[in-house]
């Protein structure tokens, strides 16, 4: 092996790979694609669910027909099942994106994350967290709001949840609620969790807690705006606002190989997209805008005082609107459950959806180990005197570029 | 029967001298399984020996591996490692910290200078070691111990969390 | 500048001041640099001159010694010139150990004695007179004693209890 500074702390680049380094990538790998791969096959064969959603909603009418009940039962349960389906997931999707996010920074510093835990290379180690965490003492803080600070965490993770509902997770009718002003849902919806900071940093009854509430509140207000206005351009262009229709005119392809999605609009879509980006890093608390967070590693986050499944409602609470916001640029900009191609769309257009929302996860992770923290002033800075103004150009830019292409 | 015992539910028969065997429900395995797979340390690097812990937490030692994340918040901490020189002006602080940690908590103690004052022993300043202030789970000897003797206390205590359920079926039958 | 040149400036301002030769020749290093004794209430005059006119601008270092044979305390005073980094100066002073030795504070002028004469105040027991902030630095408020004196006697606190070596055991305390 070729003597390096690599040599001590281990290969970085192929040529100093060592034998049974790669060896034991290649076994890797050929793990990960056979367990992706028939997956993937899996999908294929069953296809897009709602075909089977019809066979099953005249299966229940007929069966609830025979036994005399009402004929709302097969519409009510047509819609609590995919609620409760999507809940489920959204639930259970922290527990994985923990997972990735523990590797992924650990490969970022050339080291292995979470090995022991499960069979195979700590898959287990986010389920091992919460159940420790739901065993953990719930500490109160004396003197602290007791309401306030019982009711904090589920204000941060409710709205998390619910702004799924108009999200299609695929092609526009895998939608658990189909709303007409879906957009404007979500974006108002996932603002209410600014309360829970504020909660959580007043029912503490510390006052590094209340300043970091307060810091993280006026962080998550101000990068709002920036975020709703690089909106603008989309809902102009779609002329609507449900995500599903909003979808829909980004299929099809420019000049046979580009697909028609938002963020391939000359100027308009690339600013818009990298704006929502930031934009939405910052919402979640993320670094490099994680000055709320930090603060625990000076003085105290507004979810310091709090253990056990509360904390771990706070985390879940921050997967979730990431989540929340990878999904929302998947549909908005790069299609939703579109394909890339449209040979390639025997496979559903779930898989297309996830891809593209865990291909963003990955970069919001990638931008959390690469860049360092913001001090709060400059990050206000960013925010009031970068990317607003630059956001307000885009609404005229984009203005100016749709008259011409309709105009056409 | 004992073929589950043996094969499917593994370290599950503890045998004590004096009383009879004691047998643990899945629960507990599970139980304990968690806790010690999710060891979330409270750093409190004190002095030298928090070098070699945070060499510990770098790349080439990896404790994460093992599924150790440092937090920097008492109440989402449940092991403290005490890393370093307790000058009499930092007691005080240790132990409202270790007040402030949810059950379970685990306090590992490491180095000379945490187990016993090391070799600040005779000074006007130095707690002689910080069990005179909290109760310790474990004791790493050395000036500093090396990263790896870390890693193996950190497997001890794993070893320990395993071994809670069963301790504290004995004190309630014992 | 050169020693003697340096010297020469000094005693041109200050007429009382003596050079101070180390007298063992093994320090070589020691009578590289200029060391002067001055008397301990023109300490802040000095500093001044030195700072303003012959631009030491930097305080590198100030601490005391204890000749408790001779029944003095010796502070030092270090300083350097950030524009010609080869010059510096020892500034020595001798303070009786009786009663409260003071001596005025340059923490006016520079700003790095303002933590250090605090160091020499909490460790000798020596005040500074017109320090901003002066309190114990390393110990806590309320601490019996000057620990760095050669003839400091530790009285047993809490953290004592039960030590054996080096430490008399007073009854009566907990």
């Amino acid at each position: 092996m070729a003597l390096g500074p690599w040599t001590v702390t281990g290969p970085w680049v192929p040529s100093q790979t060592s034998d049974a380094l790669r060896r034991r990538y290649t076994r890797s790998i050929i793990v990960l694609a056979a367990i992706l791969l028939p997956l993937l096959g899996l999908t294929i064969l069953v296809g897009e669910p709602d075909t089977y959603f019809h066979a099953a909603l005249n299966f229940i009418n007929t069966f609830v027909a025979s036994k005399g009940g009402p004929a709302w039962i097969g519409q009510a349960v047509l819609i609590i099942v995919p609620c409760s389906v999507v809940l489920t997931l959204i639930q259970v999707l922290p527990v994985f994106l923990v997972w990735w996010e523990m590797k992924i920074a650990a490969h970022i510093q050339v080291r292995l994350g979470p090995m022991r835990v499960g069979r195979f290379h700590g898959v287990l180690q986010t389920i091992a967290d919460g159940i420790k965490l739901l065993l953990k003492e719930d500490l109160v803080p004396e003197g602290a709001d007791k309401i306030v600070h019982f009711i904090a965490p589920l204000v941060a993770v409710a709205p998390a949840l619910v702004c799924f509902a108009p999200i299609p997770l695929g092609h526009a009718g895998l939608a658990p609620v189909k709303l007409d002003v879906g957009l404007l849902f979500v974006l108002g919806v996932s603002g209410l969790s600014v309360i829970g900071l504020l909660m959580a940093g007043w029912g503490s009854n510390n006052k590094y807690s209340m300043l970091g509430g307060l810091r993280a509140a006026a962080q998550v207000v101000s990068y709002e705006i920036p975020r709703v206005i690089a909106l603008l351009p989309v809902v102009m262009w779609a002329g609507s606002l449900s995500l599903g229709q909003i979808m829909d005119k980004q299929a099809g392809l420019w000049a046979g190989f580009l697909p028609k999605w938002f963020i391939f609009y000359p100027v308009v879509g690339q600013i818009s997209f990298i704006i929502f980006l930031i934009s939405s890093v910052a919402e979640t608390n993320r670094t490099p805008f994680d000055i709320a967070e930090a603060e625990s590693e000076l003085t105290s986050g507004f979810h310091t005082e709090y253990s056990g499944m509360k904390w771990a409602m706070f985390f879940m609470a921050e997967y979730a609107y990431m989540f929340l916001a990878c999904a929302l640029g998947a549909v908005l900009f790069l299609g939703g459950g579109g394909a890339l191609h449209p040979k390639l769309s025997f496979i559903p257009s779930y898989v297309w959806f996830f891809g593209k929302t865990f291909f963003l996860a990955f970069l919001f992770i990638l931008f959390r180990w690469s860049y360092p923290r913001l001090r709060v002033d400059r990050l206000m800075e960013f925010c009031w005197k970068f990317l607003l103004p630059w956001s307000l150009a885009n609404v005229a830019l984009a203005g100016f570029l749709f008259l011409m292409m309709r105009s056409r | 029967m004992g073929i589950i015992q043996e094969k499917v539910l593994p370290a599950t028969i503890y045998k004590v001298p004096g009383m009879a065997d004691i047998s643990m429900t899945t629960v507990d395995f599970f139980i304990d399984w968690a806790r010690k797979s999710s060891i979330w340390p409270l750093t409190f690097g004190l002095a030298c020996c928090a070098i070699e812990m945070m060499a510990a937490y770098g790349t080439r030692f990896d404790v994460n591996r093992l599924g150790v994340i440092p937090r920097p918040s008492p109440r989402q901490a449940d092991l403290m490692i005490i890393a370093g020189t307790v000058t009499k002006k930092m007691a005080p602080a240790i132990e409202k910290l270790y007040n402030q940690m949810p059950d379970p908590r685990f306090v590992i103690s490491m180095g000379a200078c945490a187990n016993c004052g090391g070799p600040y022993y005779d000074s006007y300043s130095v707690v002689k070691g910080v069990d005179r202030i909290i109760p310790v789970d474990l004791y790493i000897p050395g000036c500093p111990p090396r990263p790896e003797a870390l890693l193996n206390a950190i497997l001890a205590l794993q070893n320990k969390i395993d071994a809670t359920s069963a301790a504290r079926r004995l004190a309630k039958a014992g | 500048m050169d020693k003697i040149t340096l010297l020469e400036q000094v005693r041109a301002q200050f007429p009382d001041v003596m050079e101070v030769v180390s007298p063992d020749p093994k320090f070589v290093r020691g009578n590289d640099e200029l060391q002067v004794k001055v008397p301990s209430s023109s300490v802040s005059d000095i500093a001044s001159f030195l700072k303003k006119t012959l631009k030491f601008d930097f305080l590198n270092f100030m601490t005391a010694v204890d000749y408790v044979k001779e029944n003095r305390f010796e502070l030092v005073y270090h300083f350097m010139s950030s524009s010609e980094p080869v010059t510096q100066i020892f500034v020595k002073t001798d303070l009786p150990r009786e009663g409260e030795p003071s001596v005025p504070s340059i923490a006016p002028l520079y700003a790095s004695a303002d933590w250090q004469e605090r160091e020499t105040y909490d460790l000798f027991g020596i005040r500074f007179d017109g320090h901003p902030n002066h309190k114990r630095i390393l110990l806590w408020e309320g601490y019996p004693g000057w620990p760095l004196r050669k003839d400091y006697v530790h009285v047993q606190d809490k953290y004592d209890n039960g030590s054996e070596i080096g430490l008399p055991k007073i009854p009566g305390v907990k």
